[in-house]
């Protein structure tokens, strides 16, 4: 190791070094919700949905190589699996915030989804 | 940064710090022959992270409340055991106050970093939700491809060429969830991974389903893109 520091655990592994991209999470697993509209739109015709925004600081639309999201598990909207059905999930970003673009066959829906944010 | 600590690797990329981050940390892994289980999962602070050593599948199922994974329980050499990892947030990791070493903690208190992490873990990698696979054609094609070649798009590449300590996280995978009465509705998705001789890794969504009306039991896999994020994890040391 030219520079920097080394740090080991009592076995002797290495913790951290100058090479470590250490999972920092700079937002803990938060739980974003989005219901899905009365009126389908886009091709193919679906019905969209918002979440809110959680804080993300630092974030901006582009810099996915220094914050990226993780969402985790494939949502939950009650305990009924059919509706999983070609629910697609997208994650956009803003200054500082993120959240989730919902699109479903199911209308007036609330679909929950499970979002950690790592910074590098 | 107010007060406190922060540390860069060598490419000014973050590694720890007090005012905002936490850590994750492994609490647990072992390896998971063909139906497998491991159970004990509490998605409410925990994930697992799965590897294997040789090229081939990783194929697997949670059960419907997140808290326990099962192994696809297919013995072939493109399957066999998988490698599975829990990883936890770090301040829900318990106490690291024993022994020695260096403990870093937030402003609240909880912990940021510790020597007494099992082992190193660095994030490699987050795939979003909808980046990857390919979505089949529309009908009849979809009810073919059980057996048919999975074509995947490369979410990764290894550039230690070796498996060895590379972990993914898919979030839940789920099939055939049952409803309460017993009758299977609908489907459910799962992201799997394929580990090639060359050090990539394709990903694939499948969506599964039971047929109805006549079909019997029959269950149907149709390919899809990842319909979860996925984290690429190098386990240190």
């Amino acid at each position: 190791m030219a520079y920097g520091i080394q740090i080991k655990n009592a076995a002797g592994t290495i913790t951290l070094d100058t090479t470590t991209r250490h999972a920092n999470l700079l937002v803990s697993p938060a739980t974003l919700s989005a219901t899905t509209s009365g009126t389908a739109t886009g091709s193919p015709a679906l019905f969209e949905g918002f979440s809110s925004y959680i804080y993300a600081p630092g974030m901006t639309a582009s810099n996915t190589a220094d914050i990226q999201v993780h969402v985790m598990g494939i949502g939950t909207q009650g305990n009924s699996a059919g509706y999983q059905f070609l629910t697609e999930v997208t994650v956009m970003r803003i200054n500082n915030n993120v959240r989730l673009k919902v699109r479903s066959y199911y209308q007036s829906t609330t679909f929950s989804y499970k979002v950690m944010v790592f910074r590098f | 940064m107010a007060y406190g600590i922060e540390s860069f690797n060598g490419s000014n990329k973050i590694q720890f710090g007090t005012t905002v981050l936490e850590g994750l940390t492994i609490v647990a892994s072992s390896t998971a022959a063909p139906g497998g289980t491991v159970s004990g999962i509490d998605p409410t602070k925990e994930f697992l992270a799965f590897n294997r050593t040789t090229a081939g599948f990783i194929r697997g199922s949670h059960n419907a409340s997140g808290t326990s994974w099962t192994a696809e329980n297919n013995s072939s050499s493109n399957y066999g055991s998988i490698n599975w990892m829990k990883v936890r947030i770090a301040s829900q990791a318990g106490t690291q106050n024993t022994g020695y070493g260096i403990n870093v903690f937030k402003s609240d208190g909880s912990i940021s970093f510790s020597s007494n992490f099992s082992a190193g873990l660095d994030v490699k990698h987050v795939m979003e939700p909808g980046t990857l696979g390919s979505s089949q054609a529309q009908n009849p094609s979809p009810f073919t491809n059980t057996t048919a070649p999975m074509p995947a798009d490369i979410g990764y590449t290894i550039t230690d060429s070796t498996f060895a300590n590379y972990y993914f996280a898919p979030g839940l995978q789920l099939f055939d969830v049952t409803e309460s009465g017993g009758t299977v509705y609908g489907g459910i998705r799962q992201e799997t991974f394929k580990f090639n001789s060359n050090y990539t890794i394709g990903v694939e969504g499948l969506f599964s389903y039971t047929l109805f009306f006549g079909y019997g039991s029959s269950r149907i896999r149709q390919r899809q893109t990842n319909a979860s994020g996925i984290l690429v994890l190098k386990k240190r040391g």
